[in-house]
Order: C-alpha cells, then sequence, then structure tokens
C-alpha cells in the first residue's frame, strides 16, 4: 500500500473514489469512504491533487526503497505545491507550475 | 441486471489521450452523436494519469517527416508499417500545436520556438494533460462522456461493426451500445507478466496496471486481426519506482554505467531493444547494478529534475528526497544524480512496438467500421502521444466518411445478450473456488517462467511456449468454470483478468511463430538465437473458432496505401 488517509481530516467527499483510475477507494462500513483495494495503487496522486483537505499522502513502502517520508501535494491554481515530511519531522516543499514546462 | 440501450453515430471506447482527442476532431468535422465510453474518469484514465514531461515525437526544424520514418523503422528493425508510421509522422506538428491551443505548456524560447530535446522531442508540462482534453471533451455539445463503465465487447456481425457491450463498475447496469462506427482507443496491456515488484507493490509499474489488454481481447473476440504481437515492449526504468528513464538520459546526457563503474552504453547498439538488452547482460553476467548517471550538475538542475518528475512519477522523486537529501544541496552535498535502472516486465503495447490491431492506411481495422488508434493500433512504434493524437487525426477523416457512406447496422441483439448471460454467470455463482488476485498471479508466473518473463532473462524455447500455452487455456478455461464476482467491482476484476489470458493466448501464438531473435532485449527465442531475413515479414493473427490462427504478410512501405481485401 501507497496510500494513506488521515481520517481526522477527511471530509468523506468521494472526490478520490470518483478520480482514482483503479477504482481502490470504496464505500465502507458507516458510509466512510476508504481505500479498499491498496494494493491496486499505481501511485498516479490523482487522488491526493482531488483531495480537498490533503487528507490524503503518498508513501513509498519499504520493499520500494521507501524510509517512512509521507508526500503530499495542495493544488492552488496553477501551482501545486508538493509537501513531503520526512520521519524526523523534517518538512520539504517543492512547488511546480503548470505554466511552467519541464526544462529537460 | 438493469439495462440501458445507449446509440451513436459514432462510439469511442477509451477516453485516454488518443479516444479524448478523437472525439475533439470528430466534433470539429461533423455533426454526429459522439459517445466516448471509459473505464474510469477520463481526468486520470489511462496511461497519463501522472502526466507526462515531453512529447517523444515531433519534427524538429531541418527535418523531415521521413526521418522520422527511418528512425522508427531502424529501431525496430524494419517489422514497421511504413504507410502507417509516414502518415503519422506527417501530422505530429500539427496536432502538438493544436493541443497547445487547448492550454497545454510546451518549453519556447524568446521567440516563440520550441525548445527541444534533440530533434524530436518538445519540453511540456504534461501533469495536466488529461485535464486538458477531458475538459476540451466535456464542452462539446455533440460528445457525451459516459464513465467508470467496463466494455467487454464488441458487437459485431458478418465483419461488420455494430457497436458494444459494457458494465458498470460503480452501479450494476450493462450497457448495450448500438454504433455505426465505432475507435477502438483503449489502452495496451500490462500486468501479463509478473511485475518488478511483488504483492501489495505489484501495481508499482511504469505503464498503467488498469490497462489490461481489453482493445486487443474485445478485437480478437470480433474476428480483428492482430500485427506483431511477439515484439513486446521491456522499457529501461528507474529501480523501485519504475518511473521512466529518458528526462535523465536526454535531458541530461546521463550515461549508463555498470556497477565496475564503466560506461557500457556503445557496447550492445543503441535502439531500444539493445539498450534492456544490454542492461540486462552486464546485470546477468555480474556487473550490475546499472545506473544511469549524471555527473557535477548544479543545484538548480537537481532541483528541475525533482519537479520534472513531479510532473511525471511523483514517487520517484519522493524517493530521492528520502535517499539524496533535499532538493536544494547544501554546500559540500554530492551535485550527482544517480539511480539504479533495470528493464520492466514486458508489455504489450501500440505506442512503443508495433503490437496490436492490423489496420489500413486510414487506421480501419479489418472488421468494417471499426478503426484502431493509439496503444491499441498496430505496426506503427514510436507513436508516443503525440502519435496517438496524429493517429487520431488520420482515422477520424476516415471514420466520418464511412459514418457517411455505410449501410445499416447488422442486428446484434442475440450477442449483446449472450454476454449479460456471461456476466450474470460470474454474479450468480454460489461461491468462488479461487481467489481473482490468486489467477492472476498463477497467469503471471506461467508467463513469466515459460514465456520469457523477467525471471527467465526475457528467453523461451519452442517447449517452454508449448507449457505456457496448454496452461494458460487451463487456467482460461478454471477463470470461467469458477470465478464468482461479489458486485460489479470484481465484475471487472473478472473480465480484466480474462483479457490478459486471451492476450497472452494470442502473445504465446506470436512468440512461437517468430522463429529468430529480431530484438534481444524484447523477446529471445533460444531456439533461435539470431535474426534471420526470413523473417522480414509481419507476423498476424485472428481468432477463429477459439483458437489463434498465425500467418505471415509482406512488409508494407511508406507511399503505399494499404487496403484490406475483406
Amino acid at each position: 500500500m501507497s496510500i494513506h488517509i488521515d481520517a481526522e481530516l477527511c471530509l468523506n467527499c468521494g472526490l478520490c473514489r470518483e478520480i482514482c483510475p483503479g477504482h481502490i477507494y470504496e464505500t465502507g462500513e458507516e458510509g466512510r469512504v476508504i481505500c479498499g483495494l491498496p494494493s491496486d495503487c499505481w501511485g498516479c496522486t490523482a487522488c491526493l491533487k482531488e483531495c480537498p483537505t490533503q487528507a490524503i499522502g503518498l508513501y513509498l513502502p519499504p520493499e520500494a526503497g521507501g524510509r517512512g517520508a509521507l508526500m503530499k501535494v495542495k493544488v492552488e491554481g496553477h501551482q501545486l505545491n508538493w509537501l513531503v515530511t520526512h520521519p524526523d519531522g523534517r518538512v520539504e516543499t517543492l512547488s511546480t507550475n503548470r505554466l511552467l514546462a519541464n526544462n529537460y | 441486471m438493469k439495462k440501458e440501450v445507449i446509440k451513436a453515430d459514432i462510439l469511442i471506447i477509451g477516453g485516454g489521450a488518443a479516444g479524448c482527442y478523437a472525439a475533439i476532431l470528430a466534433a470539429r468535422g461533423s455533426q454526429a452523436k459522439i459517445v466516448v465510453v471509459d473505464k474510469s474518469n477520463i481526468d486520470r484514465s489511462g496511461c497519463l494519469a501522472a502526466g507526462v514531461n515531453a512529447l517523444n515525437a515531433y519534427i524538429g526544424p531541418g527535418h523531415q517527416p521521413q526521418d522520422y520514418v527511418d528512425y522508427a523503422r531502424q529501431d525496430a528493425e524494419d517489422i514497421v508499417r511504413g504507410d502507417l508510421l509516414l502518415t503519422m509522422s506527417e501530422r505530429l506538428n500539427q496536432v502538438t500545436a493544436d493541443v497547445e491551443s487547448l492550454g497545454l505548456t510546451i518549453l519556447k524560447d524568446d521567440q516563440g520556438r520550441y525548445i527541444q530535446r534533440g530533434w524530436r522531442n518538445v519540453k511540456i508540462n504534461g501533469e495536466n494533460l488529461k485535464p486538458l482534453l477531458a475538459k476540451a471533451v466535456r464542452g462539446l455539445e455533440t460528445v457525451t462522456v459516459l464513465e467508470h463503465i467496463n466494455v467487454t465487447s464488441l458487437l459485431a456481425g458478418q465483419n461488420r461493426i455494430a457497436g458494444a457491450v459494457g458494465f458498470g463498475i460503480l452501479k450494476p447496469v450493462q450497457y448495450i451500445f448500438k454504433a455505426p462506427v465505432v475507435i477502438c482507443a483503449a489502452g495496451g496491456a500490462a500486468g501479463l507478466y509478473q511485475p518488478n515488484l511483488g504483492s501489495h507493490n505489484r501495481h508499482k509499474m511504469w505503464y498503467s496496471p488498469f490497462n489490461t489488454g481489453a482493445a486487443y481481447a474485445m478485437g480478437l473476440k470480433a474476428g480483428a486481426e492482430m500485427t506483431t504481437f511477439e515484439m513486446r515492449f521491456v522499457a529501461l526504468r528507474c529501480k523501485n519506482t519504475i518511473a521512466p528513464t529518458g528526462t535523465l538520459a536526454q535531458g541530461l546526457n546521463a550515461r549508463q554505467i555498470n556497477g565496475l563503474g564503466e560506461d557500457y552504453e556503445s557496447r550492445y547498439g543503441l535502439t531500444t531493444s539493445q539498450r534492456a538488452y544490454g542492461t540486462w547482460r552486464e546485470a546477468q553476467e555480474g556487473r550490475g547494478p546499472c545506473r544511469l548517471s549524471a555527473k557535477n550538475l548544479k543545484p538548480e538542475q537537481i532541483r528541475d529534475i525533482y519537479k520534472a518528475y513531479l510532473n511525471m512519477a511523483p514517487g520517484q522523486t519522493l524517493q530521492w528526497l528520502e535517499e539524496n537529501g533535499p532538493s536544494q544541496p547544501q554546500p559540500g552535498h554530492s551535485l550527482d544524480l544517480e539511480v539504479e535502472i533495470e528493464g520492466t516486465e514486458p508489455y504489450v503495447i501500440g505506442g512503443h512496438t508495433a503490437a496490436g490491431y492490423w489496420v489500413d492506411t486510414d487506421r480501419q481495422s479489418t472488421v468494417r467500421g471499426l478503426f484502431a488508434i493509439g496503444d491499441a493500433a498496430g505496426g506503427c512504434p514510436q507513436k508516443y502521444v503525440s502519435g496517438a493524437w496524429a493517429e487520431a487525426a488520420a482515422a477520424v477523416p476516415a471514420a466520418l466518411y464511412f459514418l457517411k457512406n455505410c449501410e445499416p447496422i447488422p442486428d446484434c441483439n442475440g450477442q449483446a445478450q449472450e454476454a449479460l448471460k456471461e456476466a450474470q454467470t460470474f454474479l450468480e455463482r454460489k461461491k468462488s473456488l479461487f481467489e481473482i488476485d490468486a489467477l492472476e498471479e498463477a497467469m503471471q508466473k506461467i508467463m513469466d517462467d515459460y514465456a520469457g518473463g523477467r525471471s527467465s532473462g526475457y528467453a523461451y524455447n519452442a517447449g517452454q511456449l508449448e507449457k505456457a500455452k496448454t496452461y494458460i487455456v487451463d487456467l482460461s478455461l478454471s477463470v470461467d468454470e469458477n470465478l464468482k464476482a461479489e458486485g460489479p467491482r470484481q465484475l471487472l476484476k473478472i473480465y480484466e483478468l480474462k483479457e490478459r489470458l486471451l492476450v497472452c493466448r494470442c502473445l504465446i501464438a506470436h512468440l512461437s511463430a517468430r522463429q529468430e531473435t529480431r530484438w534481444p532485449g524484447f523477446a529471445r527465442h533460444s531456439d533461435f538465437p539470431d535474426p534471420n531475413p526470413q523473417w522480414r515479414c509481419y507476423v498476424n493473427s485472428r481468432l477463429v473458432q477459439g483458437q489463434i490462427e498465425i500467418f505471415q504478410r509482406p512488409l508494407v512501405k511508406e507511399g503505399e496505401r494499404y487496403v484490406h481485401s475483406y
């Protein structure tokens, strides 16, 4: 699994379920949207971009080289603010802009 | 199960890059009623869900479309359709400019000229390429977009298309599409073989794991001819994240280095297949790990590369941040960027190699009224994203012409009824003897062990392929006789497995047929380890009464106009 949902931030709006190309989200017991098929996640981050409260984070499992960092993204107009929180609490932000092309 | 009948003039199956652009062109060029049907939400469906940071097919200044044909032909060791490559290449720049007008960001110099990466690539921000295309499609009055529907089969009679059948993924509804023209723009096939990572990381693959070969399977079932499945695609990718490597190789001129620090890049040749082969062989002979290495970068270059990957494969940026430290290196930090690289599982994919539907020069398949574009269409490798748009541009005028002049569609109500019966068998069965995932893993293991997967060094022999065929046929029967679907989501999984199994059967037949080794990085026939000029021809196939029939066709050159003899 490489998706982590922060239940306290989740509004249960269902946008993740609507956008996920792999249909990994579903409505679970008590009507909560849950990630029912975590091993089907491709890591495309479509749900991270869609989530209005940044409740969803992407991480790399240890077998895929992960060391515990969690990536989130907040879309503000053309700008995407990517936030990576390391296990020691360090936070790094990288911003990309849809109006700026790849230089390489 | 509820039933809905949907009538259209043109049905487009698959709302990825190719399908969306085909819808835009068809709506511009006609008043036809167009329906786009997709397995998920077209904002993020297909292989560009995370984005892409370059268009790899473009004709730069000083070059001609013929140069692209020559390049692709050399890369595929001659097994290409010249007519398809040329008609694609001639349209690349026009479709790129058109999509730019829809909002795509392309890197330009002060004078407004594209800044290129080599003569064939332009650099973009394609993170929102799918949302841009989807927005354009949704804004068209004559286009209806239907999402979360899995199309399982085509409707066709007397070798003439009549529509398609699909099932809802979020709700139990059978959809019957009736259309005189169908454009199949669904994706290629991933997950046929054991992926690079196992268990709960199994979907960490380069190509979309949700592209399960539906296009090919529905075509085969409808009697359409296929070509060149045996030219599998093995991609050279970043270890663990399986992210693309072109940004490093072409954007930073990173070199391929083995574990001894030797640059092995030119040791095996420079075609796509040879690069994959070289990396495999270096590791095989104990000189791993192989890496892509860019030395002495500036801090801002490292930051830009991290950003470039966020717009395409964000997991790779996350890995760098975890492994290498911050994107703005502090004094004393290394300014080298290295990634371990490895070959992927073999994919069947018409956008990179020549596998797919056998089409005429207008992209019409051997089933009249059924067109194929993008990853679905064969014979035209190295098309990538812009080439898929170019194929839409080539196919749509022909599809509209066909629509104007065609006879009424045959009655296929019986076929729709059969499809419903099959789905209901899965839904109404009392219990499953196996888990669906367990049978998927069994398929991947058979393919890996006996049909040249990663664990077999991409090699196979006639005896192994025979075993693969037997086991895959047995497994297909087991799926039909034993699996139960607990609702529409599991029905989707069963159909995805069925699609993959049929593609596997066809692929095994193609691998057996081509008695030579032409693309050593993609597929090596151990009984015939060298290329053989006798095989300068296409290997084509059809499903006839449940059996894959294989036959050869002579090469088609550019300048020829290929038409089917129905």
